[in-house]
């Protein structure tokens, strides 16, 4: 047998012991035999007491409190106290529920067997469901009284980072709050989000975790974030991808207009930038040439893709990388080590391929066809 | 040019179905209009005005029982400097959903978003997912539709494929899928010669798995590239979950390894890639009843170069402090970010302050500085209006002031 102790909420000091699993189970009392039924069909509010009072409780143990064991159900001394009064943020009237759609108490609260000190009282996701089936509003603000105060504990900034895995992984619960539209609100490369989320400041004394500026603007990025964005691109703080289709969307600003350079990277240029000619920035020893510019290649070739590799096949590495004697191995190097054994691109099948914008379609045995095709 | 959606069309059908359905929606309708600067040449400074308007829709039941509609998009304009590569208008969902068996067949056909674990992405398509015992089998094939939501070639713009989910349990599922992408690019002009790109082409397959153990999850999750079966990334994740009032609310230990996304057919996918790594570390703690406080370290290892991020938090009531410190081959950083918010009634308002310096280049530190106070409140239950003012002092923008207004309303 489990014996409980009665409060009004989870965080509230117990005053009655009581035992649900001898009332209901091996008593198989009925829920209004104890729990007022008049209280319960008129009640409008989820502040309504709806426990039993002491007169209630003394139609069967009247003996008790004639012999004084008063403290087989009250924790407290004397004088005892009746319930204080509780303020609950959320709407719930019994009333609708019991009387109006004619819901059985065991429905929401089950069977009530072996509820461990809690006043039971039903999780969202149950309230959902049946809203959903019995098609019952979903508004929040059908349940909750200020939905501008609804924030998970989980949800910090931190989230924004920590969502993905936890949104594609299996117990996740999100569409109780969200709708498939939050995701798109920064997915789909919006300027701006639509303010779709639950309202972002935290209630006052909530988990302090955060408080989210309620900002439509700075939803995504923030108004100065045209300072800050190549650091973070550099910093792999965010992944720009996710929502912008790189690089056609970076070379909206960085790209020469009007025979002008506009923004040019301060790494560019200078001796020892290109270091085929000039011996800066080669290291023989490790087989390692091209001075910075290889070395910011190999560092975060994305970076020089951002500009340089607009439509696929932005002709500046040609520049230098190319074939022009037509003799394998004797020009500046480009590609991998075993490249032939392990082609990523769609290699020279196709006459559109991206290995004619180097290399100059020859006949077999001769040319560029003739490094493998006798 | 061919356009699946025109705007137009999009908004006469918007007010037929409202018109037909009108008692069966809810949603809203949003606009905001703000101002913001961009330096133009030496010192001068322009002033930019944009127009934003968005909608978001969902009927419920419409022809027939558990189907739903689905209706988000924006039109946002620049009367100044009209926008050259994205589109003043996007429709990022219009589709119509509807489910069989309890809910365990749905269907959606129309323009949406697939997250599955091998791509991500929006289409014009159709996709189905079926749910049965421990397995959901989930199945997609559309036109791909690009972040700039402009498609003028939907044939060679293809995204499909499929997703298997084996629930074993509560604490343990395994995800893995398959994806076909391909993005059809512009014509591609060169004196050196013109031609026509072929399209970039994404085959991946993905893996996710989760593995729950108390208050510990551990996560894994890979994609793969079909050709070559070539690494694109890789995430391991240890995830603490502390209970309700534990001092330590969470702790994140994450390794990512990633490939540099080249496509197959760019002419830099022939030269020798190098592939990036990042370990981070973050968490929350609560210090005692009022106070929170929360880190976030992270460190990407380059060829040769790393790059950091630090960020350090805390808060208390209605108010939080932020230090961050991001250090990468691009520049520096330093922040302090200072936060409240007051609530007087329904009306809500928020403030930030974030005072900082960069530089791009050694040695060469710039302050950054920006006061922020927003506002939001309901006149009446459906129709909200929202405010914000933006000061940003920096060397280009010396006294820099930028305007926000929104209005929302709700059916």
């Amino acid at each position: 047998m489990s014996w409980i102790s009665v409060g009004l909420a989870a965080d509230t000091p117990a005053v009655i012991e009581f035992s649900h699993d001898l009332h209901v189970e091996d008593l198989e009392i009925n829920c209004t035999k104890c729990h007022s039924p008049k209280l319960l069909k008129t009640s409008m509010s989820s502040d309504d007491i709806i426990l039993p009072t002491e007169k209630r409780c003394l139609k069967c143990h009247k003996v008790w409190k004639k012999d004084g064991e008063c403290e087989i159900c009250h924790l407290e001394s004397e004088p005892y106290q009746s319930f204080p009064k509780v303020k609950r943020n959320f709407i719930f009237p019994h009333k609708t529920h019991l009387v109006d759609q004619n819901i059985d108490c065991s429905e929401c609260h089950g069977d009530m067997v072996g509820v461990d000190n809690s006043p039971a009282i039903p999780v969202m996701s149950d309230c959902i469901s049946c809203h959903v089936e019995r098609q019952a509003s979903e508004y929040c603000s059908s349940c909750h009284e200020n939905v501008a105060l609804l924030r998970p504990a989980d949800h910090s900034e931190a989230w924004l980072i920590e969502h993905d895995l936890a949104a594609l992984s299996n117990d996740s619960d999100c569409n109780i709050c969200h709708s498939q539209n939050t995701c798109d609100n920064c997915h789909s490369g919006a300027v701006l989000g639509f303010d779709d989320l639950p309202k972002m400041n935290p209630a006052p004394g909530y988990r302090p975790g955060i408080i989210v500026n309620k900002m439509l603007l700075s939803r995504n990025h923030t108004l100065d974030y045209v300072f800050s964005h190549g650091l973070e691109a550099s910093t792999k703080a965010k992944d720009c991808r996710v929502c912008h289709e790189a690089p056609e969307f970076c070379t909206d600003c960085h790209q020469n207009k009007d025979d002008r350079i506009l923004n040019k990277p301060d790494f560019h240029g200078g001796l020892d930038w290109g270091a085929v000619k000039y011996k800066y920035g080669v290291d023989f020893a490790n087989n390692i040439t091209g001075g910075v510019h290889a070395e910011m290649a190999r560092k975060d070739i994305e970076l020089c893709q951002s500009c340089h590799d607009v439509e696929g096949a932005d002709p500046i590495c040609v520049r230098c990388h190319k074939d022009s004697d037509g003799i394998q191995n004797t020009d500046p190097k480009t590609h991998a080590t075993g490249f032939m054994k392990n082609v990523h691109g769609d290699w020279c099948t196709e006459p559109v391929s991206m290995c004619f914008v180097c290399h100059t379609p020859d006949s077999k045995g001769s040319g560029f066809c003739g490094y493998c095709h006798d | 040019m061919i356009k699946l959606f025109n705007l137009k069309s999009f908004i006469l059908l918007l007010f037929l179905t409202n018109l037909v359905f009108g008692s069966k929606f809810q949603g809203y309708f949003s606009t905001n209009t703000y101002t913001f600067s961009r330096q133009n040449q030496g010192d001068s400074t322009l002033i930019h005005t944009r127009f934003y308007q968005s909608v978001w829709l969902q009927g419920r039941d419409l022809l027939i029982k558990n189907s739903r509609l689905n209706v988000s998009g924006v039109f946002y304009t620049d009367p100044v400097n009209p926008f050259q590569n994205e589109s003043v208008y996007q429709i990022y969902n219009f589709n119509y959903s509807t489910s069989w068996f309890s809910q365990k067949m749905k269907v959606v056909m129309g323009r949406q978003f697939q997250y599955s674990v091998s791509d991500a992405g929006r289409m014009d398509g159709i996709s189905t997912n079926y749910t049965f015992q421990q397995f959901q089998l989930t199945g997609f094939i559309g036109s791909y539709v690009p972040a700039t939501g402009m498609t003028d070639n939907p044939v060679e713009n293809h995204f499909y494929g499929g997703e298997i989910l084996w629930k074993k349990s509560k604490t343990f599922d395994v995800r893995l899928g398959y994806s076909d992408k391909s993005h059809a690019r512009p014509v591609y002009r060169s004196g050196r010669r013109d031609i026509e790109v072929p399209p970039s082409i994404k085959q991946r397959i993905g893996l996710q798995s989760r593995l729950n153990r108390g208050n510990l999850t551990f996560y894994v999750r890979t994609r793969h590239q079909v050709r070559n079966f070539k690494l694109n990334d890789l995430i391991l994740q240890t995830v603490y979950k502390g209970k309700r009032n534990q001092r330590l609310q969470n702790l994140v230990l994450e390794y990512n390894l990633r490939e540099p996304r080249v496509p197959e057919n760019s002419i830099f996918s022939v030269f020798d890639t190098y592939s990036s790594q990042e370990v981070s570390f973050k968490g929350r703690l609560l210090l005692s009843q009022q106070l929170t406080g929360w880190f976030h370290i992270r460190q990407v290892f380059f060829n040769n170069d790393q790059s950091s991020f630090i960020s350090l938090g805390m808060g208390v009531k209605k108010y939080k402090l932020d230090i961050i410190h991001q250090n990468g081959y691009g520049g520096s950083s330093n922040r302090l970010v200072i936060g409240t918010y007051q609530s007087i009634g329904q009306l809500v308002l928020s403030s930030r302050i974030s005072l900082g310096s960069y530089r791009l280049i050694e040695g060469d530190w710039s302050d950054l500085s920006t006061l922020t106070i927003s506002s939001s409140y309901p006149i009446w239950k459906k129709f909200e209006i929202s405010s914000e003012i933006q000061v940003l002092k920096n060397k280009y923008y010396t006294n820099d002031t930028r305007f926000q207004l929104g209005m929302k309303y709700r059916l």
